[in-house]
This record gives structure tokens, C-alpha cells and sequence, in this order.
């Protein structure tokens, strides 16, 4: 059990991945470096910028803090699986239409918080996007366009009423 | 040329043996919010992780009991947070766990492992401190449970003996009628480490229970003044003597977060916030009921 | 116009939220090394001994260098003074200072090469503050500097009228020492190149702001021809100036160059720290007023504190005190400004180029002239603002701004007269900079037989929108659709020459260029098309969308261009050039094609009790001439703004007495988060179509981070009644000041 490396089995953007990870890789290292998803920004490295922000069964995480054998049995979400059939998701266009994206090293991890905070919470205040957020790091925006892209994307996601099934 | 090896048992039998000694080259990891971040960051090197997550015996509940709430060694800061019963009667305790990290970080860290890591500025500390929780170890020799205020020993070390983890925490319920809440000044609004914390609870005008963070090796329940700051519910001038004594139970540092003094004054600030808040709370109607 | 004013989205967005969007720190190449570097643990002192056996035995490590292995004398670099050596010789001079580098098959064996060299060093006495530097016996930076046995490395006066003369005329004094901290850019993307040996030279991929000064600065230290240094600037995922001037390259270029092989340095953000800052200073300033709040003179004496090595710091040091009289106009006026060496992190440019230090010592300066007049803020500022085409640094150009306007809308939109809360204030201030002076940019334009077109510049994108906003002209002025252009940026081998992407400057400068080789193109295509007899000689020609009309007939480029060449081959190549007022003996070398004039007004909260400022509204409006495009321009303001609100609240570098930065990490230096944006957050732009650039723009970007600060110091001092003259502004600074004000 103390072996170099792991093998683990995980469903990654939707398909299923078994890979041998060495025991002491993260996540992200193995994402970006194993698996090629280099849309995983690494920055800090000690899970405090969240640039490398993933979604672990929904929920965000560090990928720079995680083990990577920790996500042995779980669905990982990456930047790379948020767009479908290379149609932009409405998080990422929103991001766009504000004006919310300039430099971009911090873009991936933002637009998957987002998208953990709009799945479970479709209507959520201004103040719980912002503390969404606070594990987010930007020096470029400032914040307050990428706040204006959350309630533009909570806005284009939430069902129109009267609109049919 | 693994940089640390990692073990993950599959039970605790399987754990135990691989935990002989106390060593500090080995770490026990649940959420590894705090190991590996001070890996990452060059401030410990261990030479083995022990994962936690995949021992069936441990588990992520935060369950609702007879008396209380029993936490589990893999129940996870975010999950505190949401808990309907632990914000309805230990608000202040999830309004530590709201204020921990950011929400990725709350994600993957527990409050087991906030315990265990035991910094004077881990933000469940004080709520479980006066919410008299105690810490369930689970050893080779069996179990036994201590309370958090002797499981807490100094910056970084706990009562955890050779070989030992946590398998839960439990905290009995407040009296009825019971409001607490934690306050936390730190440098900015945003994810930050404590520089000073503060949690209180107050029930039936009379009963004041206060714990500090950030002001000494571990935080601080200044029992001697409690009797003080419960009179002090009535009478401003025994909670102004309440709130010294209090500050005076503190032995705060200086270090590049804030100086002694200012925490000295903080902290008296803070505990009048969180006692405040808790009184609040004890007397709205509105209260949410478990 | 169709395309200028429009908010075009950004060209490189969509790649960028996808995560497809390609960083230096992404990048491989076969064969490449990984390198990783051995730091000094110390702010100053002798390297006695390495011992390297241990890393050189890890598997995969290839190499382990230090200094001795290094050519001697040790090559040099930097853009002012070569005075950095590529790894230290016989003694550190700031924590963190490259001693050693690792060379390896894997990062993860350069990493633990990294961790097992062990290197001894004798501790010097370290200079961390310039009281330090400035000290009698003070331990000596460098041996030999331009002032020897000194750590001022440089010395600048700037002066006219009489301000001795002037001083019994004034009616209020107001005379302070200010302190503004060292501060980190935090750019998120961390320092990373690659370099690779090529035909006897070296190629470089970095994310560079200044490729073409990078290639200089190397070829210097490794002494080769600049045709012999190719720099690719990549996309850079966060800038500020951090990465202006040469950091790793030129230390990766010589090792691609020494081992034959590519070679890869990543660092860490927390590396970041210790690779480059900002200048800290201090400034001690002395305003005179009439009765009426006008200035009569002003002293200034500011000492900048630099790094260990000089980087940009003596120009940032020059250039700003250049501008010390801010905006307004000042009959008598004297600045000293001295360049100080340090054992610390070099500083380099950063968003604002050494004018915050003085803005928020100049702006408070204004702030208490008000209050101790009696006169409103807005108000002394409008009786001292120069009027447009007046002068404001005698030499240089005037005003270029109806800047009143701007400072009224700003005060307008915050609500300045409107009743305050008790424990709230409101603070305004103006910034104000100057670009880089007497600057040269080229541009290519390339009109493609489909009608296409490509744009190459040495403009690096970095976040700004560079590639969206030189576009956007190039649309504007040849009628081709924004998504039928292509920008080549930032390759020295394949752009024409550039100075920098820096001081604000892309918009006009190199906007100018794009703007003139477009118009060489048309002019191409007229004499194509005189040449084909498609319209007469001597007619007046319109041209406008792609088209170009005399009085008969109408032709749109693409058919000028295939009838001229054919539909499957040709080329029109437009060359434009902007080059900026050269001045023989002018102190900065020329003149400022424009101010970047910025307005700043915030409204915090505070309490009392803690000292904790809540900002809850924070307003910027800028004087842009001409928005080529409105939102980039707000949100880039937005972006420079919370970055002084950093600054102003919380953001500082601290150093102990060994010279050890103590918070060099996320973990412990602390930036604003979406936490901290004040609860609202707005933007306006005065358009006045009365810039240099093109359409009238003129630059901006920087000027919010220059004044944010003083803003917020005016607010916190508005609802305090205590001035703060030392950034940050922390909740402790004002409990304490709070605290003694109550004794």
C-alpha cells in the first residue's frame, strides 16, 4: 500500500480514466501533466490563489492540494469539460460579455466555482457570490465584472417561466 | 523519488499498523487541507502520509443524537456549515467552520482535522471550546474521549497518544434557549487566518460561556470569567469587569498578522461582538428549532 | 465609427475560458531541461561553501551550478545598469537571490536537486529600510556605485521658479513625511521561460512585456548581435511591470546556450516575491498655500528604496519625480529624488511607475491644505487643476484635458454633498502620469488576397486587450471585419520594433502605428489602382469600408487588390511607425504624448472599535480621450483601482533584520478578494477626442492603482479626523491613531 504509485479509476469530464498516479502527485499535477488538461492553471501551489479550482462530484476543490489518489471513484470536472460539443457554456459566455476575462490565468478557476455555486444555488445574493468567489484570486479585473458575468450567467441559466418542457 | 509515501488503509486495524509511534514524519491526513498546504509550502516535510478517507470504520457524518451532535473524523467544514441543526443550536460553530479557507478549501477540510492540527487560530476551536465538545480517539488500546479544552495542548500538539486518531467530536446540546455566535478579526475581508477570534454563548440572562482564538498556545475558555460576564448580562459594570478578566486570562504574541497590544484590545472587542450576538440570539423567538 | 467606441469583445476570451489559451508556464520543448533554483536564505551574506554532491547524485538531476562554474566575470544583466550577476558571486545580496542553479531530466528532480544543495554562508549586516541604507556607518549594497561608498545610487533634481523666495507669501504651510510600503505585483501566472539554442544564438519564450528590450538586455550579458536573440513573448497571465525587464531569461539563455539544450526555469508564486516589487519610498513634502488654497510652492525630497539590483528602479526614480507636482499647476517648486539601494527583492516597474508613493503623499498634502482652509476637497483641487493648454511641467506638453470635468463628474456620481452616516467619510484625489517619453513603435499591416488582414506588433497581451484594441483600429480604419483580422504580437523575428508594453502607452503609441501602416496600405491600393487605370489620376479619392470611390466608379480593396496581383497570391504590406517628441538634454529624453489623468472618489465606513475601513462605494472615471472600447477600458480601470485599494488597506512586503521577507506568500501577503470590492463599484470616461492617439484616445491602465490609495486615505481621514501619512492603512494603524487621539 505504500507503493510508489496508485492506481485509480476516476470519471473525468464525463468519461472514465483509469491511470497509475505516483502516491505523492496532486491532482493537478496529474491532470496537467499526466492527462495533458493544461486548462487547469497552477499558480500558489499551496491552495490559496485558487487558479487550479476543479469540481471533485460538484464541489470545488484545490487541485494543487489534492491528492491525486484521493479522487479514486469520484467524477472530476476540469475547465476543459465545461464547454459541450465546443458550444460555450452560458457561465462562460457571460464572463466574456462582461468583460470578466483579461489576463485568463485565473479564468478556469473562476468559471468552475461559478459553476459549483449556480448548480446548487440558481439564485444566489450578492453576497453569497462574493464569498463563493473569495477563494479566487484576480489582480487583473478587479472583481466587480466577474461578479456582474456570475448574476449575468445565474440570469441566462435560470428557466424562463412559461417556457415549455 | 517520491518526495513523501502515502498510505491509505482500508481499515483501522490496517491504520493502527501503520502508525506504531508517534513520528513526525508521519501525518495523518483527512481533508489534507492544512498537511499538504504546509507541505506545498515548504514548512514540514513528512516522510509518510496516512490517508483517513478510505477507512470504512471512519465516517463523514455529522449525526444528531439524543444529546447532541456527533461529528465525524471525515465530516467535511462545508457540510458544517449547511448543517441545519448545528446552525440552528451551535450556530457559532458553523459560523467558524463559514469562515475557515475558502469554500474549495472547506470542501476538502474537516473539523476533526481543524482539531487535530490545533493553531491557536483554527476557527472551530473556540465554538467547540464553549460548547464543552469532546474528542472520541480511537487507538490499538481502544477508545476514550477528552475534552477539547485537554485535548488542545499547545501550537500544533494535542493529548493524541502514539498511534491514536480522532474517530469523531461530540458536542452536547446548549441548554434550550440558547444563542452563540463567532466573531473574527482578521486583515481583510476575504479568506484569512484569524487575528483574533471570539466565540460566545449565552442562555437564560444569566449563563455566559466565552472562548478566545489567536490570543495564547491554544485558545483560551477564561472560566474565572464567565461567572462575571453572566452577571454582566444585567449589570454593565460586572461585564466591563467580565471582559477584563477575560482579556486578562490572554497571552497574546506579536507577529507580522498584528502586535500584542492591539490584540489585547481586540480581543476584549470581540468577545463583547460575540457575547453580544449570542445574546441576540438566545432571546429571538424566531430561532430556528432542531 | 463601426468598430472604434463599440465594446468588441475580447479577441482571446474565448480561448481563455475554455482554459485552450497557451502560457509560457504551459509550454515544452523535446528535449528540454528542467531547471530550478537554489535561493540564499539571507538578505545579506558571504556564500562560504557549496556542497552540491547530494543533488548532483539525485537521478535525473544532470547539473548543479554555481557561480564558480560560471564564466568569470560573472555575465551581468539589467536594463539601466548590468549590475545583476545570472547566479551570486561569493556573497548574496537579498533573500532569495538565485545562488545555484539545478539542471534536470524532471522538474521533480531539479526540485530535490534544489533541496539537497547545501550551501553555507556567513551573515552580513543586512539594509532593509532607508533609514538603513541612509545610515553613517550603513553596510555598502554594492562596493563600487555611482556614488561611491554610498548606497544612493543615483540622485534627480527637478526645479523652477523660486520656492525659498515664495515661502513668506504663503498663508498655510502643510509639511509631512510619508511613508508607501514595498509592495508585490501578485500576478497570478508565475515567472517561467524556456529557452533554446539557435544558429549560434538563442531563442527565448517568455511572458515578456518588453520583448525587444529583453532581447537587448541578453544579448548584452551573453554578448551576442540582437539578430542573434530571438524573443517570443507569450500571453502573459498577469504583468503589472513584474515581468517589464529581464528576470530568468537571461540566466536560461545562457544555460540553453552552455548545455546545448532547451532549457525550462519555472518558479512559484511565492518566488514571485523574491524576483520583483515594487519601489517603496519615502517622502517628505512641504506644500505652501495662499488664504485661497492655491499652492505657491512645493518641496519634495523622496527617497525611493531599491532592491538589490537596480532593474528598472533609477528610471522609475527619475521619471516620477518628474511629476511630483501632480495636476496641478505649481509656480515654485523643487524635488529631490534619490535611487537607494537595498538588500532586498529588486524593485522594478509596476502599475503606476513610482508615482503612487508621491501621489499619496501629494493628494493628503491636499487634503489637509482643505480642511485647514476651510475650503471644500473638490474644490482647492479645482482652484489648482491646470486648465487645458496650460502648462504643467514647464518643457513638456500642456494639459491636454478639460480635467475639471472629470474631477466634477467623479465627484457627482459618488454623491458629494449628499449627508453622511455618522463613521463614514468620502475622499477624492486625482492621479496623473506620464507615458514612456520620445517612444518608438512599428507596426506591419498585411492585406492578404481574401481580403484578411494581419497585424503584427511588438505589443505583448497581457490581459490589457491589446489584441482586441489594435484590432479594433485596424477595423475602423480598412473596413475589414474584426474576425478577419490576425494579430502577430511580441516575436522579435517576426514584429517589427517596439519599445514596451508598459506606462499606458499601446493604445497611442503603437495604436498610431497600426493606425498609419493601415493608411499605407490604402495608399497602396490607390496607387494600384491609379496603375491598373481603375480611377483617374487626380481625382479625390473617398475612401471609407473597405471601399475607395472617385466620382464614377466605386472599388472595393479586394478588387484593386486581385485585379493587381491575382486572386491567389500578393500581398500589400503597410508600415506604419509612431515615434514619439525626442528632446536633446531633456531629462527623460522627450516628451509625454499625453497624460493619463485619472479621478477617484470612495465613500468607507469605519469602526471605531476594531479600526476595520469598509469600502462602500468606490467611483473612477478617467479622461481617455477616446474609449476605442468602453468596457475593457472601465474594467481595466476597475482592475487598477482595487489593486491601490490593496495597496491602501492591507498589501506590505516585511522584511526582518537578517533581511528575510517574512510574508512572502499567498499564505501571508494579503490582496483584495471578492470579498473585499467595495459594495458598489462604478466607472465613467470623459471623451473628449482630445488624445494623441488614434480618434483622439489616449492611454490608460495604471492611473487607478496610482491614486486609489489616496483616495481611500482621504475617506478613512474624512471619518476619522486623523490623516494617515503610512500605507497601508490597516485596522491596527487606525485603532491606534484612533486610540491616541482618545489620550
Amino acid at each position: 500500500m505504500t507503493a510508489d504509485t496508485f492506481d485509480i479509476t476516476f470519471t473525468l469530464n464525463g468519461l472514465r480514466k483509469s491511470i497509475a498516479v505516483r502516491t505523492d502527485a496532486m491532482l493537478a499535477e496529474v491532470l496537467r501533466e499526466n492527462l495533458g488538461l493544461l486548462g487547469t492553471k497552477v499558480s500558489c501551489n499551496e491552495g490559496e490563489c485558487g487558479a487550479c479550482t476543479v469540481l471533485i462530484d460538484g464541489r470545488t476543490a484545490n487541485s494543487c492540494i489534492v491528492l491525486a489518489l484521493e479522487v479514486d471513484g469520484c467524477a472530476v470536472t476540469t475547465i476543459e469539460g465545461v464547454a459541450v460539443g465546443g458550444v460555450l457554456h452560458p457561465i462562460q459566455e457571460s464572463f466574456i460579455e462582461e468583460g470578466a476575462v483579461h489576463c485568463g490565468y485565473c479564468t478556469p478557476g473562476m468559471i468552475l466555482s461559478t459553476k459549483a455555486l449556480l448548480d446548487h444555488n440558481p439564485d444566489p445574493t450578492t453576497g453569497e457570490v462574493r464569498k463563493a468567489l473569495e477563494g479566487n484570486l484576480c489582480r487583473c479585473t478587479g472583481y466587480n465584472r466577474i461578479l456582474k458575468a456570475v448574476s449575468r450567467a445565474a440570469e441566462k441559466l435560470r428557466p424562463t417561466p412559461g417556457a415549455g418542457e | 523519488m517520491a518526495q513523501f509515501r502515502v498510505a491509505a488503509p482500508r481499515t483501522l486495524d490496517e491504520a493502527f499498523s501503520l502508525l506504531p509511534i508517534q513520528d513526525r514524519d508521519v501525518k495523518l491526513v483527512a481533508g489534507g487541507t492544512d498537511v499538504l498546504i504546509h507541505i506545498r509550502a515548504g514548512k514540514s516535510a513528512p516522510k509518510r502520509l496516512v490517508l483517513l478517507s478510505k477507512i470504512s470504520e471512519l465516517d463523514d457524518d455529522i449525526r444528531v443524537t439524543d444529546t447532541g451532535i456527533r461529528i465525524g473524523a471525515l465530516a467535511r467544514l462545508s457540510d458544517v456549515v449547511r448543517h441545519p441543526v448545528v446552525l440552528a443550536r451551535f450556530t457559532a460553530l458553523a459560523e467558524a467552520a463559514a469562515q475557515i479557507g475558502s469554500e474549495q478549501i472547506r470542501n476538502r477540510g474537516t473539523v476533526c482535522g481543524n482539531v487535530a492540527n490545533a493553531s491557536p487560530a483554527g476557527d472551530t476551536l473556540p465554538p467547540l471550546y464553549v460548547f464543552d465538545a469532546v474528542v472520541n480517539l480511537i487507538g490499538p488500546n481502544g477508545r476514550r474521549a477528552v475534552p477539547i479544552a485537554a485535548f488542545v495542548q499547545a501550537p500544533g500538539r494535542t493529548d493524541l497518544a502514539a498511534g491514536e486518531l480522532i474517530e469523531s467530536i461530540v458536542c452536547p446540546f446548549p441548554p434550550d434557549g440558547a444563542g452563540s455566535g463567532y466573531i473574527k478579526l482578521a486583515r481583510r475581508a476575504g479568506i484569512d487566518i484569524s487575528t483574533v477570534g471570539a466565540a460566545a454563548m449565552v442562555c437564560d440572562a444569566d449563563t455566559v460561556r466565552l472562548a478566545l482564538g489567536a490570543v495564547g498556545p491554544t485558545p483560551i475558555r477564561p472560566l474565572a470569567a464567565e461567572p462575571l460576564l453572566g452577571a454582566g448580562l444585567r449589570d454593565d459594570e460586572a461585564f466591563d469587569r467580565g471582559i477584563t478578566a477575560a482579556a486578562e486570562a490572554t497571552t497574546p504574541i506579536s507577529d507580522i498578522r498584528a502586535s500584542r497590544d492591539y490584540r489585547l484590545a481586540m480581543v476584549q472587542v470581540m468577545a463583547r461582538e460575540a457575547i453580544r450576538l449570542s445574546q441576540q440570539r438566545s432571546t429571538s423567538k424566531d430561532r430556528v428549532q432542531a | 465609427m463601426n468598430i472604434v467606441g463599440k465594446n468588441v469583445l475580447r479577441a482571446d476570451a474565448a480561448q481563455k475560458v475554455t482554459g485552450t489559451h497557451e502560457f509560457a508556464i504551459d509550454g515544452k520543448v523535446p528535449g528540454m531541461l528542467w531547471a530550478r533554483i537554489v535561493r540564499a536564505p539571507l538578505g545579506h551574506a558571504r556564500i562560504v561553501t557549496a556542497d552540491t554532491a547530494a543533488a548532483r547524485a539525485v537521478p535525473g538531476v544532470v547539473s548543479v551550478l554555481t557561480a564558480a562554474d560560471l564564466p568569470t566575470p560573472m555575465p551581468l544583466y539589467g536594463s539601466v545598469i548590468a549590475d545583476q550577476p545570472l547566479l551570486a558571486v561569493g556573497k548574496c545580496r537579498y533573500y532569495g537571490e538565485p545562488v545555484a542553479v539545478v539542471l534536470a531530466d524532471s522538474d521533480e528532480a531539479a526540485s530535490l536537486g534544489v533541496a539537497r544543495t547545501r550551501i553555507d554562508y556567513e551573515e552580513l549586516p543586512a539594509v532593509v529600510t532607508v533609514a538603513d541604507a541612509l545610515a553613517a556607518d550603513a553596510p555598502l549594497v554594492h562596493d563600487a556605485t555611482t556614488a561611491p561608498g554610498s548606497n544612493v545610487h543615483k540622485q534627480y533634481e527637478y526645479a523652477w521658479g523660486d520656492v525659498e523666495a515664495a515661502e513668506p507669501a504663503c498663508h498655510t504651510i502643510v509639511e509631512n513625511t510619508y511613508t508607501f510600503p514595498m509592495i508585490h505585483h501578485f500576478a497570478l501566472e508565475p515567472f517561467s521561460v524556456i529557452a533554446w539554442p539557435e544558429a549560434g544564438g538563442v531563442q527565448i519564450k517568455s511572458p515578456v512585456q518588453h520583448p525587444f528590450l529583453l532581447r537587448r538586455v541578453v544579448a548584452e550579458c551573453l554578448k551576442l548581435e540582437l539578430s542573434k536573440v530571438r524573443v517570443m513573448a507569450t500571453s502573459i497571465g498577469g504583468g503589472f511591470g513584474s515581468k517589464g525587464y529581464a528576470k530568468y531569461e537571461p540566466l536560461a539563455a545562457y544555460l540553453a546556450m552552455r548545455t546545448g539544450r532547451p532549457v525550462k526555469i519555472s518558479t512559484s508564486l511565492d518566488d514571485a516575491f523574491v524576483t520583483a516589487r515594487r519601489l517603496s519610498a519615502t517622502v517628505h513634502m512641504k506644500t505652501g498655500f495662499d488664504r485661497d488654497g492655491r499652492i505657491l510652492l512645493q518641496k519634495v525630497d523622496a527617497d525611493y528604496l531599491m532592491g538589490a539590483y537596480a532593474d528598472a528602479a533609477p528610471r522609475i526614480t527619475q521619471k516620477a519625480s518628474y511629476v511630483s507636482c501632480g495636476p496641478y499647476r505649481i509656480p515654485n517648486l523643487k524635488t529631490v529624488a534619490r535611487a537607494i539601494y537595498s538588500n532586498t527583492t529588486p524593485s522594478t516597474a509596476a502599475r503606476g511607475f513610482g508615482m503612487p508613493p508621491l501621489n499619496f503623499a501629494l493628494e493628503t498634502q491636499m487634503q489637509m491644505a482643505a480642511k485647514s482652509l476651510g475650503i471644500d476637497p473638490v474644490e482647492i483641487r479645482l482652484r489648482n487643476l491646470v486648465k487645458r493648454g496650460e502648462q504643467l511641467v514647464p518643457g513638456d506638453i500642456p494639459a491636454d484635458g478639460e480635467w475639471s470635468e472629470g474631477l466634477r463628474r467623479c465627484a457627482d456620481m459618488i454623491g458629494w454633498n449628499d449627508p453622511l452616516p455618522p463613521g463614514t467619510g468620502r475622499g477624492i484625489s486625482i492621479g496623473i502620469k506620464n507615458p514612456i517619453p520620445g517612444s518608438v513603435s512599428n507596426a506591419l499591416v498585411k492585406l492578404h488576397a481574401d481580403n484578411s488582414l494581419t497585424v503584427a506588433v511588438g505589443t505583448s497581451e497581457m490581459g490589457q486587450g491589446a489584441c482586441t484594441v489594435l484590432a479594433q483600429i485596424a477595423s475602423e480604419e480598412l473596413g475589414i471585419p474584426m474576425d478577419r483580422i490576425t494579430m502577430i504580437m511580441g516575436d522579435t523575428a517576426a514584429v517589427p520594433f517596439d519599445v514596451a508594453t508598459a506606462g499606458s502607452r499601446s493604445t497611442v503609441t503603437m495604436g498610431n502605428a497600426v493606425q498609419s501602416a493601415c493608411k499605407d496600405v490604402v495608399r497602396q491600393l490607390e496607387e494600384m489602382a491609379k496603375e491598373l487605370g481603375l480611377i483617374a489620376p487626380g481625382e479625390k479619392l473617398q475612401i471609407n469600408g473597405g471601399m475607395m470611390s472617385d466620382r464614377q466608379n466605386s472599388l472595393s480593396f479586394n478588387d484593386i487588390f486581385t485585379r493587381y496581383f491575382s486572386k491567389t497570391q500578393g500581398e500589400v504590406v503597410g508600415r506604419g511607425l509612431y515615434k514619439g517628441e525626442v528632446v536633446a538634454g531633456h531629462p527623460l529624453g522627450g516628451l509625454s504624448d499625453f497624460w493619463e489623468v485619472i479621478f477617484i472618489a470612495v465613500k468607507a465606513k469605519v469602526d471605531p472599535a476594531t479600526g476595520k475601513v469598509s469600502i462602500l462605494k468606490m467611483i473612477n472615471v478617467s479622461d481617455i480621450g477616446k474609449a476605442i472600447n468602453p468596457l475593457h477600458c472601465k474594467s481595466q480601470e476597475e482592475g487598477g483601482a482595487m489593486m491601490g485599494l490593496g495597496h491602501a488597506l492591507m498589501e506590505q512586503m516585511i522584511y526582518d533584520q537578517k533581511g528575510r521577507l517574512r510574508n512572502g506568500s499567498p499564505l501571508d501577503y494579503r490582496i483584495p478578494t471578492t470579498m473585499d470590492v467595495p459594495w458598489e463599484m462604478d466607472s465613467s470616461l470623459v471623451e473628449n477626442q482630445d488624445g494623441a492617439g488614434p480618434f483622439g484616445a489616449k492611454g490608460i491602465g495604471e492611473s487607478g492603482a496610482i491614486t486609489a490609495g489616496a483616495a481611500i486615505a482621504a475617506a478613512v481621514s474624512d471619518a476619522t479626523g486623523v490623516f494617515f501619512k503610512d500605507l497601508p492603512i490597516t485596522s491596527e494603524r487606525v485603532w491606534a491613531a484612533l486610540s491616541a487621539e482618545k489620550v
